[in-house]
């Protein structure tokens, strides 16, 4: 990469200095005590958080939503009652009757927020964070895998999908019996640790570090 | 307001939009040496693409909002709901608490995010000096809840997979969830492709003064 024609090259001491995404102001980094965040003067945003605990915590947190993950999509969500008929239903039994009906592009909306990303996010992180944890070099490719990371962020959402659970339970109240199985127990605490991590996390920390590394 | 901020532009500086890293201005497409996205000094035709993508979410906000989102069939009996007879029927049953987080959810924030969105746009086309820092809080509140309007999208996603109780009652997604989906996942893109920064930029020159983050 660095002997492409177009690469550029960054300042001088690129780690002492930063822009205001928000607003372009530039900055010299300071450092903050543990639990501050660092916010640009000029239009508000938070520019930086100094973070109290380390990369071992979030790797713990990042392992333990990855388990959390299986047991959420693989074991009954949510069981249906009604006259003596019982149905389950997992994550990937409602992808299917999506499918089945030929509505492709919700099919599509529900496995790309609910399963790949947060799987992405949770499978990428710790494999960037594992090397760190154990003092080695980067993992190869960090930094491609942290970009794509940042890049999906948005889209995983299970904390609005939880909240998409709530509702329909309770639309359902009147029609029918509704059972919350193992894995609707999983994605609590797999939203918990997930949102979790991504407060842990400081990424212009990763970054700097997968700099000093690579 | 302020015309004598100190901008990595103005020193022939540009932050990547992904890590952070500053780096020198060089000629034409280049990519980011430490994180390899492609970086830019603004987001690239930044107003164009955010005007196109909310142009297109709010042609399909029409059919998002009178096309039923949801079909109930019970022991025989059709019942179609839109976005809006949802909140009624919701409200009719005496979840008003319900009844009014949909309603924000699926009615206001779309609503707002297009407009607000659209204001911004038409604001740095105009080159607006007025409250920066406000439109900058604007900006920051419609990217972080604009997500949060896919609550609908899994409140179908998960009664459609729920009900399949054959004859007893089915319930099917419809034609309206693919719109509003598709409103949801554009207006998320239209954030994502505007560039704050734009806010802030030409706003004459003045004297340097570097700025301490708070």
């Amino acid at each position: 990469m660095a002997s492409s024609p177009n690469s550029l090259s960054p300042v001088d001491a690129a780690d002492e200095w930063l822009a205001c995404p928000q607003c372009d102001q530039l900055y010299r980094r300071v450092p903050l005590a543990s639990g501050k965040k660092a916010v640009c003067v000029r239009c508000g945003a938070v520019l930086y958080r100094c973070r109290k605990r380390g990369v071992e915590f979030a790797l713990a947190l990042c392992v333990s939503g990855l388990i959390l993950f299986g047991v959420a999509n693989f074991a009954p969500l949510l069981a249906l009652e009604k006259g003596g008929l019982i149905q389950e239903t997992t994550l990937w039994s409602g992808i299917g009757v999506f499918l089945v009906r030929g509505e492709w592009l919700l099919a599509l909306l529900v496995l790309v927020t609910l399963i790949l990303f947060p799987l992405l996010r949770l499978a990428g992180l710790t494999y960037v964070l594992y090397p760190f944890f154990r003092g080695r070099a980067t993992a190869a490719g960090a930094a491609r895998v942290f970009r794509l990371i940042h890049a999906a962020s948005p889209w995983s959402m299970l904390e609005i999908f939880l909240l998409g659970a709530l509702v329909a339970v309770v639309k359902l109240g009147d029609m029918a019996t509704v059972m919350p199985g193992i894995a609707a127990y999983a994605f609590v605490g797999l939203i918990l640790v997930s949102a979790w991590a991504e407060y842990v996390i400081e990424p212009r920390d990763i970054w700097r570090r997968i700099d000093n590394h690579g | 307001m302020v015309s004598n901020a100190l901008t990595a532009d103005r020193l022939g500086l540009m932050a990547c939009h992904v890590c952070g890293l500053l780096c020198r201005r060089g000629e034409g497409a280049a990519r980011c040496p430490r994180c390899g996205a492609s970086i830019h000094r603004r987001l690239p035709d930044s107003l164009a693409r955010t005007g196109a993508l909310l142009i297109a979410a709010t042609l399909l906000y029409l059919p998002a909002n009178m096309l039923p989102v949801m079909s109930v069939t019970s022991l025989g009996r059709e019942q179609a709901d839109t976005i809006l007879s949802g909140v009624v029927h919701l409200l009719h049953g005496g979840m008003w608490p319900l009844a009014l987080l949909v309603f924000v959810a699926s009615i206001l924030v779309p609503v707002l995010k297009l407009l607000v969105l659209g204001y911004l746009v038409l604001s740095v086309a105009r080159r607006s000096a007025w409250r920066p820092r406000d439109r900058s809080r604007l900006f920051r509140l419609v990217e972080a809840v604009g997500r949060w309007s896919m609550v609908d999208i899994f409140v179908v996603t998960l009664l459609a997979a729920l009900v399949q109780l054959g004859d007893l009652a089915t319930i099917q997604a419809g034609p309206g969830a693919t719109a509003f989906g598709a409103v949801v996942v554009l207006t998320m893109f239209a954030a994502h492709t505007f560039d704050p920064r734009l806010i802030w930029d030409e706003r004459g020159a003045g004297h340097d003064s570097g700025g301490d983050p708070r």
